[in-house]
């Protein structure tokens, strides 16, 4: 039985994916005002770092660097959550992952949310 | 643990980059997970794991990403700067390209030059950054594009300057270069200013790699007046070169900025390997709409001028 990151493809599949991710998040209006004025190069590094986390992949982050990560960006909530977690599943399908893995996906994705509401 | 000869507490769990912070040593934090390489620092005993990704030469000599490193067995820590010793320059010729535009050429027989990145330059305790302008069938010398400022410190250092003086150099830094294994991809360059001297060298680069797909530079200034060099890089066979100006009376230039100009002559980039050169708004805001028009932000190298004098 293969893990969910193998089953995606691995570093492959993350780098793969970082770019159509960012550029998704770029161009959509509800959250890219996040990502106004950042060093991009830096900002890809963490969502490389994000996407390997959300596609089951080694990572070492834990509820505290989520939350500390998130606490600066005013009025950040639950909708901006949510449309994370529609781009990474519209990038997916972009890709051609099947729907049982992108809820796969999300799932893991899931498990971030109170911390990067800074709920926890 | 101990940074440029003295004690820092470590408290458990520290990673090198946790505990520097702590004692208010300026570090950059980045991704904190090893990807971006912005918390770079040298170490004597650095462990392997926090060396992963980086340049052979800079794992070398030392060099780890203090995210990823304990902060306990690292030796002695210092910052990223002394990794690159400094070596004497003597100036051997300087001329005028345009009115506010110096070309000095440097004798440093143990620089390594490569097209596109760039150097520290100092003289009197003054420092500052120029990118290697080189032709790269000509890496006999270190040659700079240096624009002279009225008020700069450098800049008045360089303007009393005369052949024969020693300044100092250290690097080469950076990432911009051209990339062999991407020879069979579109390059576009653009840049504006001084930033002519980085895209020159990478594009004879890429040249001299006979390199096997277009390549395109966009070249800006406020009136034609601001271009220099043109006709060096005018009579490049094989690249198509655009100046773009605001303004001009005489309709030998496009009017424009040579980002929307460029962009409108190749609205998706996919597939192509970006340079961007010079003005830092400029930079920036191409950078991202490279980007959005499709290119991998991997091949999109950006190297912006903070004008500092």
């Amino acid at each position: 039985m293969s893990t969910l990151y193998e089953k995606l493809g691995g570093e492959a599949a993350v780098d793969a994916a970082v770019d159509r991710f960012y550029r998704r998040m770029m161009a959509d209006d509800r959250v890219n005002h996040f990502f106004e004025g950042i060093d991009m190069e830096r900002q890809a590094a963490k969502q490389k770092a994000f996407l390997t986390m959300a596609f089951g992949g080694p990572n070492n982050y834990s509820d505290r660097d989520m939350k500390t990560a998130h606490a600066h960006l005013t009025g950040l909530n639950d909708s901006h959550f949510d449309a994370v977690v529609e781009n990474l599943g519209t990038t997916l399908k972009e890709m051609g992952v099947d729907d049982a893995t992108i809820g796969e996906v999300a799932a893991v994705a899931e498990t971030t949310r109170e911390a990067v509401l800074g709920r926890i | 643990m101990r940074f440029q000869g003295v004690d820092i507490s470590v408290e458990d769990g520290d990673t090198v980059l946790d505990a520097l912070e702590r004692a208010g040593v300026a570090v950059k934090r980045g991704c904190g997970v090893g990807s971006c390489q912005s918390c770079l620092v040298r170490g004597s005993e650095p462990p392997a794991r926090s060396q992963a990704g980086l340049d052979a030469e800079v794992a070398e000599a030392g060099g780890f990403l203090a995210c990823r490193a304990p902060a306990e067995n690292v030796g002695d820590v210092g910052p990223i700067d002394d990794l690159y010793p400094k070596f004497e320059a003597r100036l051997c010729e300087k001329r005028w390209l345009s009115k506010t535009i110096l070309y000095l050429s440097f004798a440093v027989p143990e620089l390594r030059l490569e097209p596109g990145r760039f150097v520290r330059l100092s003289s009197g305790g003054i420092e500052r950054a120029y990118s290697i302008a080189n032709h790269a069938a000509d890496l006999a010398h270190l040659n700079l594009h240096v624009r002279i400022l009225p008020e700069g410190a450098m800049s008045q250092r360089i303007c009393l300057a005369e052949t024969g003086d020693l300044f100092h150099v250290r690097g080469p830094f950076g990432k911009c270069r051209y990339v062999p294994e991407k020879r069979d991809q579109a390059l576009l360059f653009i840049g504006s200013g001084t930033g002519l001297a980085p895209l020159y060298s990478v594009a004879t680069a890429a040249l001299e790699n006979r390199h096997e797909a277009p390549i395109r530079i966009y070249l800006g200034a406020a009136t034609p007046d601001g271009l220099y060099f043109q006709q060096e890089i005018s009579e490049l066979q094989g690249v198509e070169v655009h100046f773009c100006v605001d303004e001009d009376a005489t309709g030998a230039t496009r009017i424009g900025s040579p980002l929307d100009i460029a962009l409108a002559d190749h609205p998706n980039l996919e597939r192509q390997v970006v340079y961007l050169c010079g003005h830092p708004g400029l930079v920036r805001a191409a950078q991202k709409q490279c980007f959005m028009a499709g290119a991998r932000l991997s091949e999109i190298f950006t190297d912006p001028f903070e004008p500092s004098g």
